[in-house]
């Protein structure tokens, strides 16, 4: 390995980060990093170099029920305390081993699952004209949506993205052969990425985009309502339909990780690897 | 903020009878080409 700015830096962060593995020190604040994110890139901490350090905080020998010892004593247990993957992570232990924990290469931006809530505004449409049977009310009119959205980041900058949008009664696509408005639904399927920045309460501006489907739903008049003179007499029809679809867009999420099970590190807080962490999105 | 946007094509054009509306076509036509935004603002969780 030739010795780069970059490569002693991040073997001074290996070694810096096992070094607060053992004492709980400040290794990012002297390897000279401004932010969490940057150190985290470069403090690569194997299962095999967590075990001195969990035989030395005394996590070596048996699992011990409610005293919350964990045992170190083979490869996959000690990697179960390097990833966070096992139930015995942190809810027991005391502060000075959950430090052992929170300082191993957990990937603080990894999966994330949001709910939102919403407008839709600035309808439009390109190509056809469906004047004779649309209201014109596609530039004027708003309508609440709601939706979901699952992710993964890796490294905490790039990944993908799941996002589930519904959209009742859109009255900005409204139609005189609409019974009712209709719900208009998308799926799409994206790739993110952000830019995060800050370190106990950080900020991630991204923009993501991507491919899906675009849904319709509704009960439409199967004639012409106005020439008929009740329209409750009318046969109507429930029409579900759906069109491919593409999506962009951006904003910033704002993240506290200043939660309950932390472990205290220089001053600042890090979330348990199995501590969920919260986070307003716009 | 979100711009949403979906497909459409030279033969989307508006050739319904009225008095005998065919769902499909009908369907097909009001999801052609049309553009819309979304803001919104919501609670996230990762691990």
């Amino acid at each position: 390995m030739p010795y780069t700015k970059q490569n002693v830096r991040s073997k001074a962060d290996e070694q810096l980060g096992h070094a607060a593995a053992l004492a709980s020190g400040c290794p990012r604040q002297l390897a000279g990093h401004k932010t969490r994110s940057v150190f985290d890139r470069y403090n690569i901490v194997s299962a095999g170099d967590l075990r001195p350090a969990a035989a030395l905080h005394g996590l070596t020998g048996t699992k011990q029920g409610e005293s919350g010892t964990i045992s170190a004593s083979s490869e996959s247990e000690t990697s179960q305390i390097a990833t966070g993957s096992g139930q015995q992570t942190a809810a027991n232990l005391p502060a000075s081993q959950a430090a052992v924990v929170s300082t191993s290469s957990d990937n603080p931006r990894g999966w994330m699952a949001s709910g939102f809530i919403g407008t839709n505004f600035g309808g439009s449409r390109k190509g056809n004209d469906l004047a004779l049977i649309e209201d014109l009310n596609t530039n004027n009119s708003t309508s609440v949506n709601f939706g979901g959205q699952i992710g993964y980041l890796a490294r905490g900058v790039v990944g993908g993205e799941f996002l589930a949008d519904f959209s009742p009664g859109l009255g900005g696509f409204d139609n005189l052969l609409f019974k009712n408005p209709p719900n208009l639904n998308s799926y799409m399927f994206n790739l993110i990425t952000v830019a995060p920045f800050g370190n106990a309460d950080s900020y991630d501006p991204y923009i993501s985009g991507g491919i899906g489907a675009v849904t319709l739903r509704s009960t439409i008049f199967t004639v012409d309502p106005t020439r008929a003179p009740n329209l409750n007499a009318l046969a109507t029809d429930t029409i579900n339909g759906t069109r491919f679809g593409w999506n962009i867009g951006g904003g910033i999420m704002a993240w506290s990780e200043r939660t309950g099970a932390s472990a205290a590190t220089c001053g600042t807080t890090r979330p348990i690897a199995t501590t969920p962490t919260l986070s307003i999105s716009i | 903020m979100r711009y949403y946007a979906t497909n459409s094509h030279n033969a989307d054009v508006v050739d319904l009878d009225l008095n005998n509306i065919d769902e499909v076509e009908f369907t097909r036509l009001e999801l052609s080409g049309i553009r819309f935004w979304k803001a919104n603002a919501g609670v996230a969780f990762r691990w």
